[in-house]
């Protein structure tokens, strides 16, 4: 019996035992099975297992574990209401809770108020400095007119007049 | 909802049960896994549809199984009673040598060949259901059973000839 004979003749056999297998290839494989006393073998002994394990007992759930499987809903719904609604965790809940949102709610308040501290520092230091800028631009200004008032007010220098008349006398070179 | 779920334990747990104790063979073990399985439904009870509930049981059933197989033994606390245990698989087999002889040697199998035995084989699952349950393909099915069976014909003819 080739290997491939072998594995085709078991394929066929696995068929045979879903009670898959066709009416011409059943006949073939009880055949072969006549034929080969081994595959004979095999078939009778796939047969057996076959009816073993179809045979063996499915297992029935004990009286005590239906109960168990019964009072499923009941513990669950209780496991809820232990936890969820009797008075003594709904006030522990809601204690927790609400330990937990005031803490929020005062590092929300610590946190605004730092932010106010701060705008208030912020527009202090803005009126200084626009105080002394201001400060800055009145001064400026006076320096300004006093400067201009000072250029106006001085007759025109000797120097300068001298300067005017050297620039308008002819040049002594150029004379013929 | 509390009718319907009524209805789901009776049509389902002796599957389910024997589902778990044919993979674990530990009585305690199997009924922890059942009722765990029955809480889910439970707890899923509000979009489950009715001819989903079998397959999906199992499902569940045999996931928890796996991963309670995983842990070491020593992890899985063991009960004082197991070891009186009247309702064990062996010793509900016990006055038939060959199933018990049989069942030990599907316990011995890898997954997923015990389990596709155990579904087909033992419970007489369609491809379509085991498939379902085991989330293998049904060519996949087909295949590891094959080899299941075989593997499992071998070791019962060397047994019988022993």
């Amino acid at each position: 019996m080739s290997e491939r004979v072998d594995t085709e003749f078991t394929q066929l056999l696995d068929t045979f035992i879903d009670g898959d297998l066709e009416h011409s290839q059943r006949q073939l494989l009880l055949a072969r099975a006549a034929e080969d006393p081994a595959l004979g073998a095999e078939l009778a002994s796939a047969i057996e297992l076959q009816q073993a394990l179809s045979g063996m007992p499915r297992l029935k759930a004990s009286a005590s574990l239906t109960r168990k499987l019964h009072k499923i809903p009941r513990r669950e719904s209780r496991w809820f209401s232990r936890w969820v609604l009797r008075p003594r965790s709904a006030f522990a809940a809601i204690l927790v809770m609400s330990l937990i949102g005031g803490h929020e709610l005062y590092q929300q308040q610590q946190h605004q108020l730092a932010q106010q501290a701060e705008l208030a520092q912020a527009k202090q230091d803005l009126a200084l400095v626009l105080a002394y800028l201001e400060k800055v631009n009145r001064s400026a200004n006076t320096q300004i007119q006093v400067t201009v008032n000072e250029a106006t007010a001085r007759p025109v220098a000797r120097i300068t007049t001298k300067t005017l008349q050297n620039q308008l006398q002819p040049r002594q070179e150029f004379e013929l | 909802m509390d009718k319907t779920y009524r209805q789901w334990i009776t049509a389902h747990q002796d599957r389910v049960w024997s589902l778990a104790l044919y993979l674990l063979r530990d009585r305690m073990e199997a009924q922890d896994i059942a009722q765990e399985a029955f809480i889910r439904l439970w707890q899923h009870r509000e979009d489950m549809h009715e001819e989903r509930v079998g397959p999906w049981l199992l499902r569940v059933t045999r996931n928890l199984c796996l991963d309670k197989l995983r842990k070491p033994r020593a992890e899985r606390e063991p009960q004082e009673d197991d070891l009186v245990d009247e309702r064990s698989p062996e010793l509900v087999l016990g006055k038939n040598n060959e199933a018990s002889r049989l069942h030990k040697l599907v316990a011995a199998l890898k997954e997923p060949y015990r389990s596709l035995v155990i579904l087909r084989d033992i419970h007489q699952h369609s491809y379509q259901e085991v498939a379902e349950v085991t989330g293998l393909s049904q060519p996949q099915v087909k295949t590891y059973l094959y080899r299941a069976r075989k593997q499992l014909r071998q070791q019962w003819s060397e047994q019988e000839h022993e």
